[in-house]
């Protein structure tokens, strides 16, 4: 379209969104972080708090057709308009541009929202700064680039830079797009089922297979991959990257055909290992059956990622990731309400 | 500026320019070797084969086309620095004692004129005098030392920008400046107020104990406080020092008199200064990996108007055409809110009568805020500020203006089939983003400068001229 080469961002370089608090906001938000018993925790919900009726005001005067509701769970802050559901973290600063979310904020079903709004509160100045928010799916992107790797008291750290510096974006997608658009991790009963079955369930060792031990499940995928199909040269060969697969049988539903799963591993400095996951076909079948998922979850058994085959597709994969020794994650292959799962460990 | 022409453009400070303190230049050596070597080569990633040339990475390269590539990137860099500089200058929230400006001169001092090479070794700058002589120098270019030190074919290396970018907040001057100037405005009291763990961890240990007793004693007091008083962070009360003693008495932390323990704290607090604690960071995974943003192919055209479609004309006309009528409707529309606003208020319901006389004092005559104070009769620079704020003004017209263009567009990219309804998160984005950069680079861009220069500023801009025209009007 027009020329938009880099400079879309500018604007809010030179004015940040400001908003004024007033005094009953102050007085609101002592009563409300009262409760919280500890420093630095009570001055956190304190500046969460001025945070939380910053945007409240923002959002009324900008959304005035709108019913906005404010709310503190878990000594986080959150807003509701309609049924998007906005998720407020207060800082003092953000000089290190570096973004801190609470896991649970993420992971916990419950307290997940459609957007996370990062906000600067200025206490001595009565006045907070809308930094970026991101939305639910583009929180998972970033969390999964980083491998959902937290600190050692379970926070992510996002750099800045991933956000949306532009508050504006929050009223578009409120006037213009349903929450459906943004889907939320939804924790049912079979999920939860399952996910205890497989707590016991042996976890594969992928550092393991650095010093080429695998497990007899995990073979080499010349075996259960035609070589001359041109699927083998979809992966770059490289001598650095590790590749097992291993057969899934999904049962009835594919008659005798088995599909293969492919898990190409490379290693990277400090101890990390960028995985690749892909799911082919096996024996004579050129395509893999239509509907077929393939899954990413978090050792909590929160979905991830998900990719799921059309009609024709020879292969599927998941986004290539990476994350330190130790991580865990499972792999799940589903069809219909037949799932299989693999639990690993870099 | 985008495109190739970041390739042969220069940002260099500009004393005259007032408003935005920097200028873009062209720079014929560099522009020309660009035409010459690099346009026309199909399929080239333009940054790489410069940066080839730069670093002498083929044999038989000659001094002069080394130093004429590493002319075009230090171009190049010339406006990542600057970008830094703004971007430090908008991550400093609040009032603050400095502007990007005030940094540019530690950063932003290529001549660009003077050929430089690197030494074989990349440890020096080396100059290239008239005659093809190389010498040593002892004034370096911070353009040249960011190149330097760029790795540029390690997998695991940051774009040139991003690179740029770090090397601009690392640069010792530019720390230096920051350590004196960036908490200038907040005293003592607000900074320790606001020490987190990673600054507290730079702290000695018996430097960590009075942290933790001074948070204890003063944040609390500090949510509890009464309106009425001063919300600037003040200096603690002996009771509350008296309370901090006995606390770090039962830390084993023995400090005989309150008077002491405020220097003791005094001091602490001058070691927070130092903008470094706030601003450093563990390198994060993901930032180093860009792809292809930063790549431009030579053979490609950088007039992107050329390369749309009809449909796409359509809406760019559209956009030309509706953004003046927008504009005045949402000036018109976000006044009358504004006034509204103050007027339901109950701590400047009696101020909003002073409204628009107040903006006209700032847009029609060029008064600053200080100077509305005591013409209207206002208490403070602070009220002035809360009760006028051009700043805010601005923001909400655009998003005014933003928001019916949108509303325009969506409803035509559906009628053309371009788009469900409702649309997808990520296509509703990109129109925004889309429209937002038109009306900026239109309207908003100048206005937002106009406002930051402060009394310097030259009220010429689209956006004052309509509010003249409004104000006369009524």
């Amino acid at each position: 379209m027009i020329n938009i080469m880099n400079n879309y961002h500018d604007l809010r370089i030179l004015l940040p969104e400001l908003i004024s608090l007033e005094p009953e906001d102050f007085d609101w938000a002592k009563n409300n972080s009262n409760y919280v018993n500890n420093e630095p925790q009570q001055w956190q919900a304190y500046l969460n708090s001025l945070a939380l009726i910053g945007c409240e005001t923002w959002l009324k005067e900008n959304l005035p057709q709108q019913a906005v509701k404010k709310d503190l769970i878990a000594n986080a802050a959150y807003l509701r308009i309609g049924n998007f559901k906005f998720c407020i973290l207060a800082t003092e600063h953000l000089l290190d541009e570096v973004v801190n979310i609470p896991q649970n904020l993420v992971s916990q079903s419950e307290l997940t929202a459609h957007f996370y709004l990062i906000v600067e509160v200025i206490e001595e100045q009565e006045e907070i700064i809308l930094r970026g928010f991101l939305r639910y799916d583009q929180l998972l992107v970033a969390l999964n680039a980083i491998n959902f790797s937290t600190t050692q008291d379970n926070f992510y750290e996002i750099p800045l830079s991933k956000f949306d510096p532009e508050p504006n974006h929050l009223l578009f997608y409120c006037l213009y797009t349903e929450p459906a658009a943004i889907p939320l991790p939804v924790v049912t009963q079979v999920f939860q089922q399952q996910s205890l079955e497989h707590m016991s369930k042996k976890k594969t060792k992928l550092s393991q297979w650095l010093q080429h031990e695998f497990d007899e499940m995990w073979q080499a995928i010349e075996t259960l991959i035609d070589p001359n199909t041109s699927l083998v040269f979809s992966l770059r060969n490289t001598d650095k990257m590790i590749r097992r697969g291993k057969l899934i049988d999904l049962g009835m539903q594919l008659g005798s055909e088995k599909i293969a799963l492919l898990v190409n591993i490379t290693r990277e400095v400090e101890n990390k290992l960028r995985v690749l996951i892909q799911l082919h076909p096996t024996g004579k079948q050129k395509f893999l059956p239509s509907n077929i998922k393939l899954s990413l979850l978090s050792e909590t058994g929160t979905l991830l990622y998900e990719v799921s085959s059309r009609t024709q597709d020879n292969y599927i994969q998941l986004k290539s990731f990476k994350g330190e020794e130790g991580n865990s994650f499972s792999i799940e292959v589903s069809l219909d309400d037949i799932k299989i799962r693999e639990k690993f460990e870099l | 500026m985008g495109g190739t022409s970041r390739y042969w453009r220069m940002l260099q400070i500009n004393l005259t320019d007032v408003e935005v303190g920097y200028k873009q230049y062209v720079v014929p050596k560099a522009q020309e070797f660009f035409h010459q070597r690099i346009e026309h080569a199909q399929n080239v990633d333009v940054q790489a084969a410069l940066l080839s040339y730069f670093y002498a990475e083929k044999p038989g390269v000659d001094i002069i086309s080394r130093a004429e590539a590493g002319l075009c990137l230090r171009c190049y860099v010339s406006d990542s620095i600057v970008k830094a500089c703004q971007k430090i200058d908008n991550l400093f929230g609040g009032e603050k004692s400095f502007t990007y400006r005030d940094l540019l001169p530690f950063v932003l001092n290529d001549d660009g004129k003077t050929l430089v090479i690197l030494a074989r070794d990349r440890n020096t700058q080396l100059v290239v005098d008239e005659t093809g002589e190389v010498q040593t120098t002892a004034y370096k270019f911070f353009t040249v030392e960011v190149l330097r030190k760029f790795k540029h074919n390690v997998p695991s290396s940051m774009s040139l920008d991003n690179w740029a970018y770090l090397q601009t907040k690392q640069n010792p001057e530019l720390k230096d400046f920051l350590s004196e100037f960036g908490f200038k405005l907040l005293s003592d009291w607000a900074l320790l107020n606001r020490a987190r763990p990673k600054q507290i961890e730079t702290l000695s240990v018996r430097d960590r104990h009075l942290v933790a007793v001074f948070h204890a004693t003063y944040r609390r007091d500090r949510r509890e406080r009464k309106q009425i008083s001063a919300k600037r962070c003040p200096d603690p009360s002996n009771d509350q020092l008296q309370e901090m003693l006995t606390y770090l008495q039962q830390r084993g932390v023995i400090i005989n008199t309150s008077e002491k323990l405020k220097r003791e704290l005094e001091q602490v607090a001058r070691q927070l200064r130092q903008y470094d604690i706030w601003s450093h960071r563990e390198p994060l995974e993901f930032q180093d990996q860009e792809t292809g943003n930063y790549t431009l192919r030579a053979d490609l055209p950088t007039d992107y108007l050329n390369e749309i479609d009809v449909e796409q004309q359509e809406i760019t006309e559209f956009l030309y055409e509706q953004l003046k009528s927008n504009l005045t409707e949402a000036i018109e529309q976000e006044i009358q809110n504004n006034i509204q606003k103050l007027a339901n208020s109950k701590r400047y319901a009696t101020l909003a009568p002073k409204y628009i006389p107040g903006l006209e004092l700032y847009y029609c005559q060029g008064k600053s805020l200080k100077d509305i104070v005591p013409i209207l009769e206002m208490t403070s620079w602070d009220q002035a500020r809360r009760v006028l704020n051009p700043g805010e003004l601005l923001n909400k017209v655009r998003t005014q203006t933003v928001q019916k263009l949108l509303d325009s567009i969506l409803k035509i990219a559906h009628k053309k089939g371009l788009t469900e309804m409702p649309p997808e998160p990520d296509y509703l984005k990109s129109v925004a983003e889309q429209i937002e950069s038109f009306v900026d680079e239109a309207v908003f861009k100048e206005a937002g400068e106009e406002i930051r220069a402060g009394k310097n500023r030259s009220l010429d801009s689209l956006y004052a001229q309509q509010l003249q025209s409004f104000f006369a009007k009524k």
